[in-house]
């Protein structure tokens, strides 16, 4: 066998093998971060640009006292959309929901808000990303869950499923008896 | 009662299929005794799938919401086409659909096998019958679509919104019938594999089954795109969705398959290439399963996530793929001792650049799909790949790709020598050339280098597949898979042609309309006259009423929409189109603004239909070519 037939012969096997590898590992890795920079620690204080008010948005000012939500978007993002009932049901639920347009177009953000029904109680935006460098976003969509402490409590990546916004509301619940 | 003999059909034909399936071990003396199992069983097994498939679509349009998954993807609102169209519309449903396309390609080739001698033909069907009980297995195993609920659903909770349009109806068929197709290629590749013969009667049974598999993957994956067009709302056509370029690569590994096959056909070359090339596509079909379903990657195509599905689907997909490639290994030294033997300047050569291209940006799409997933397992960074990795990349591989297979048709087989090449070439070169610089100045009034290379290339494909097809006719060739060449290679300029006017001259403005103001787009007035509140069958609607003045002097109205489907909390935008065939006006409605006023988005999309042309061209081409490759094996007999 010569060292090109080897190769010939070896190589579609094990960039196979590779691949269930990843395919694998990927399935069975946890979207909620256990692990991150931010989670159980204050969240930065930070104001942003609004997308329909001049003045800039402070968040953490606003809804200090309280639970609330932040949510990284982007009109770009499909699984963005996919998302969107459940942050409906979460501002349904009461929450406030904040929205952060991530390296985003205004107009396309507010487009997009316009299209699909906007489920922020305050919708701010990022256009070059320097923000979510910041808050360590490593991309579309990420939620947060900020406590009334200005704590990150949870940090969910990737879309959520009903089930996603269903803990995070039990998230809630359950510290919110702790503390009671 | 109906529901639990659906069950019982299930599971009569998972048995029939693993009957099937003992075929694959058929020596050549016990072959005709295998096939006499196999044929019926085969049969019997598309009888019982589609027994089935009828009894769910029963459950759905007698509203059965007893069932789970009727209760999840129906509701009494629901028109009765959508209701059939929601059999296929969840998981557990598009899976018995997958079945139920596996049993009828396992049926057409035990009816149909075109020529191939009873052992390999035993093997195929054997192969296809362990791939099929393993869908079959999947769905009864993890995912079935007769589940009870414990108590029945008073009503359904409706069909996703989105999913509700004439163009999503089709597209899962269509795309199934593409991805369990190319386990025919695959079936005959393993076949041929275990039996240790590759020969002629091999490869020209392999070329229709992939051609047909081929036309299908395409004609669903332009029904999907065609989709998102009209109902996403915002005038995309193709968003490099992780979904959305599973379906892409076994078409890209298709596609290098069929002109691979061509030379295999003709010259006896490149098998080894052909039977990798199988088992890839049908390999990416089977990725394409598992990524929908498992979760692994976020997409708006994803089913409900579920790890013990995936599970599942990797263990087919690593069993499948697994044991083809390792038979492969084996039966590889003797495949790549067999023709080596072809000259570096001939067609051969350029349709294996071609091939070889296609293949690249099949790895290209792979690794920007799965780089994130892949660089999160080793390192859990994240990043996400975005469309310029995907546009870069196809414009680096596909590119040449295309201009190697114009150049392949004015190559000859064999060998050909690079004065007598250059010579065919450089009239259909200048030719382009000349197009491109002038045809998109004529029609837009404007330069633009993407656009004249698109129409330089298209005149490019255009020309050569022309004057080859006319060559063939003048010699009394055989014209048939010329013309299906041609045709499709047409169907590929229309499509560059749309593609790239497109992204030269497109407009796409935001605007604020009160009523009764006059607002210019792209030369053409838009009036707001109304909006006015309307019912749908299961949904309420805001429509506004747009009088519109084009530049020549035509007027016309357009109604673009806001829908509030009752199951859901969002509001989805249906967009208003006004089709000529040189360009789309596309209106999609924003939101109500001060003062009665709508916002709007206004898209002027030159030659957009051409894209979605040149794809049915490109699929008619392929059914042509798979005809007339399916054709001449009975005059090969008869001489014989």
């Amino acid at each position: 066998m010569t060292p090109a037939n080897a190769m010939h012969i070896l190589l579609p096997p094990a960039v196979f093998i590779l691949l269930v590898y990843v395919l694998a590992a990927g399935m069975l890795k946890d979207n909620d971060v256990s692990s991150s920079a931010l989670l159980d620690q204050p969240l930065p204080a930070f104001s942003a640009p609004q997308l329909d008010d001049a003045e800039p948005g402070t968040p953490g000012q606003t809804y200090a006292g309280r639970y609330w939500v932040l949510n990284i978007w982007a009109s770009w993002c499909l699984p963005c959309l996919a998302e969107l009932p459940q942050l409906h049901a979460l501002r349904a639920a009461g929450l406030p929901v904040v929205g952060l347009a991530y390296k985003d177009e205004e107009e396309d953000a507010r487009a997009w808000l316009a299209q699909h029904g906007s489920p922020f109680a305050m919708s701010l935006q990022d256009r070059d990303g320097r923000l979510g460098i910041e808050l360590g976003v490593t991309g579309v969509p990420e939620t947060f869950l900020i406590d009334p402490d200005g704590m990150v409590v949870l940090k969910h990546i990737g879309p959520m499923a009903p089930a996603d916004a269903e803990r995070l509301l039990e998230r809630m619940r359950a510290d919110s008896e702790d503390d009671a | 009662m109906l529901a639990e003999l659906g069950q019982l059909c299930m599971l009569i034909a998972l048995g029939l299929a693993l009957v099937q399936g003992l075929a694959a071990g058929a020596g050549r003396d016990r072959a005709a005794g295998m096939l006499a199992l196999a044929r019926p069983a085969a049969g019997a097994q598309l009888l019982f799938a589609l027994i089935a498939f009828v009894l769910l679509a029963h459950a759905f349009i007698t509203h059965d919401y007893s069932l789970r998954y009727v209760a999840t993807n129906s509701n009494l609102l629901l028109p009765l086409f959508y209701r059939i169209a929601a059999v296929w519309g969840g998981h557990e449903g598009s899976l018995l659909l997958w079945a139920l396309l596996g049993a009828a390609w396992g049926a057409a080739l035990a009816w149909r096998s075109g020529g191939l001698p009873p052992a390999l033909l035993a093997r195929a069907l054997g192969v296809l019958g362990l791939v099929n009980a393993g869908f079959l297995l999947f769905m009864i195993l993890t995912s079935n679509p007769f589940a009870r609920l414990a108590v029945p659903a008073a009503d359904g909770s409706d069909l996703n919104p989105l999913l509700q349009d004439p163009g999503l109806v089709f597209h899962p068929p269509l795309l199934y019938a593409g991805y369990v197709g190319f386990a025919v290629a695959f079936a005959c590749s393993v076949a041929a594999l275990i039996e240790g013969r590759t020969d002629h009667a091999w490869l020209r049974a392999l070329r229709p089954w992939a051609a047909s598999a081929w036309v299908f993957l395409t004609l669903g994956i332009t029904l999907g795109s065609w989709w998102a067009y009209n109902e996403l709302g915002w005038g995309g056509w193709w968003f490099w969705d992780p979904v959305e370029n599973a379906s892409f690569m076994p078409w890209l590994a298709g596609t290098a398959l069929l002109h691979c096959l061509a030379v295999a056909a003709r010259r006896g070359l490149f098998l080894s290439w052909c039977v990798l090339l199988s088992i890839l596509a049908f390999a990416l079909s089977l990725l394409g399963t598992f990524l929908v379903r498992s979760g692994v990657l976020s997409s708006v195509h994803a089913f409900a996530s579920d790890p013990g599905r995936g599970l599942f689907i990797l263990l087919l997909l690593a069993l499948a793929t697994g044991s083809a490639l390792a038979l492969y290994a084996w039966r590889a030294p003797a495949l790549l001792a067999a023709g080596k033997n072809f000259a570096a300047n001939s067609r051969e050569t350029y349709l294996l650049l071609n091939s070889v291209l296609l293949t690249a940006a099949v790895f290209a799409v792979l690794l920007g799909t799965l780089y994130p997933l892949a660089l999160e397992v080793f390192t859990s960074e994240r990043i996400s790949v975005g469309p310029p990795y995907f546009e870069l990349s196809m414009l680096v591989l596909v590119l040449p790709a295309t201009l190697a297979a114009g150049l392949a048709l004015l190559t000859g087989w064999g060998r050909d020598t690079a004065a007598r090449v250059l010579r065919a070439a450089w009239i259909p070169l200048l030719g382009s050339v000349v197009v491109g610089a002038v045809l998109p100045m004529v029609l837009f009034g404007r330069w633009d280098l993407g656009a004249a290379a698109g129409t330089a290339l298209a005149a490019w494909l255009l020309i050569t597949a022309a004057g080859s097809w006319l060559r063939q006719r003048r010699s009394g060739g055989r014209v048939s898979t010329q013309a299906g060449m041609a045709l499709a290679h047409l169907g590929v300029a229309i499509f560059i042609i749309g593609l790239s006017y497109i992204e030269a001259y497109g407009v796409s403005r935001d605007v604020s309309l009160q009523p009764g103001e006059t607002v210019s787009v792209a030369e053409h007035d838009f009036v707001l006259r109304e909006v006015a509140a309307d019912a749908g069958p299961n949904y309420q609607a805001l429509r506004a009423y747009i009088d519109i003045q084009a530049p020549n002097g035509r007027s016309f109205e357009l109604r673009p929409e806001k829908r509030f489907y009752y199951s859901q909390e969002s509001p989805l935008t249906e967009a208003a189109i006004d089709i000529t065939p040189f360009r789309d006006l596309y209106i999609s409605l924003g939101s109500e603004i001060d003062g009665g006023g709508w916002s709007a988005r206004i898209q002027l999309k030159p030659f957009v239909r051409w894209l979605w042309t040149g794809a049915v061209l490109m699929a008619l081409g392929g059914a042509l070519a798979a005809w007339a490759a399916a054709r001449p094996r009975r005059t090969a007999q008869a001489e014989s």
